[in-house]
């Protein structure tokens, strides 16, 4: 019988992912504004 | 063994809640208001994303700061009724988890500022952060009952980072802001520490009323709250604000002395429940007050 190995992603390491891809996003703001190209 | 193996982490069962529980979530929104206070206050301006930028690193710096100090007080929180339920007491996340946790959001906090703002604004949020986990929680909590009195200034400072981040400097009105945050804390949890006594004699904290009893610390609360009054009087005073926020701040003021009068006369709890909860209101209340008188009239 086939195991599956890789648990489905966790409640806290999806809010993990947001987080991340969320704060990744605010540095590109920031870079851009402190450029003064916006 | 897979099984095993998946479940590796789960041990301590613990769920987004209570990683957002160890940032102290209501101790946040006051330190997020005050320090966006603090900005709005300050003359000039600042881009949109660079002010979201500021008081994002303000909050995530004040909650890792939040969860360095429940990793420090684990074991004295498991003793106090108010906070035993605490993630990190109730086991539902191990301590080295939120020490990593702590340590990571607090240089990125500082870290963020730095790239956003500048290096004045991230130097006094690691100030903050470090007076209150280093001075406050591990040295001065413990040991003498001036602990939140001193230990306030770390409360005190993020109307003063707010200001900077906008003109890069620390004027005296800024330090006025910290000046009423930091009267402004003794009663404050002087209140709390009068109905919350015996937690804090079980767990051996050196609160005022237990090292000096309780009317020593009616007396203290009384002689705060009017030095609090009169410092909230003086940015009307130097030009700071209009007469139109002075008006407000001596109603909330007076409203403060009257409950800290009846905290003094009675020996009920009551009082001093309503005193704390007051407390929380009148700080929201004043700055927003004075905030909006710098900004329209």
């Amino acid at each position: 019988m086939k195991q599956k190995l890789t648990p489905k992603l966790t409640r806290r390491n999806k809010a993990l992912l947001y987080v991340l891809g969320g704060f990744v996003i605010l540095l590109y703001l920031i870079s851009f504004v402190r450029m003064g190209q916006w | 063994m897979t099984a095993s193996l998946i479940s590796i982490d789960e041990t301590f069962d613990a769920d987004v809640q209570d990683y957002i529980d160890l940032l102290k979530p209501r101790v946040m929104s006051l330190v997020v208001f005050t320090g966006l206070c603090g900005l709005l206050m300050a003359p000039g301006s600042i881009h949109p994303v660079l002010a979201f930028s500021a008081i994002l690193s303000i909050a995530v710096g004040a909650g890792a700061a939040g969860c360095l100090n429940m990793w420090w007080d684990r074991d004295i929180d498991a003793l106090m009724t108010r906070t035993q339920k605490r993630p990190l007491p109730a086991g539902r996340i191990d301590p080295d988890s939120a020490l990593a946790f702590g340590v990571i959001l607090s240089m990125v906090s500082v870290m963020t500022m730095g790239v956003a703002i500048h290096w004045l604004a991230a130097g006094l949020l690691a100030i903050t952060i470090l007076f209150y986990i280093f001075i406050y929680t591990m040295w001065l909590k413990r040991w003498t009952p001036q602990n939140i009195v001193i230990g306030g200034a770390a409360g005190a400072l993020p109307p003063v980072i707010g200001w900077s981040a906008v003109t890069g400097t620390v004027p005296l009105e800024a330090w006025i802001l910290f000046g009423i945050i930091f009267l402004w804390t003794p009663p404050h949890f002087w209140a709390l520490s009068l109905y919350r006594h015996d937690d804090y004699a079980r767990a051996k904290v050196p609160m005022l009323p237990v090292t000096a009893g309780i009317e020593a610390t009616k007396r203290q609360i009384v002689l705060y709250t009017v030095l609090l009054i009169l410092l909230t009087l003086v940015p009307t005073v130097i030009g700071m604000a209009t007469w139109v926020y002075g008006g407000f701040a001596s109603g909330l003021g007076a409203g403060f002395l009257s409950l800290a009068w009846r905290v003094k006369l009675q020996d009920a709890v009551q009082p001093a429940m309503q005193l704390f909860a007051y407390s929380i209101i009148y700080l929201f209340a004043l700055f927003l007050m004075m905030t909006l008188d710098r900004i329209f009239l």
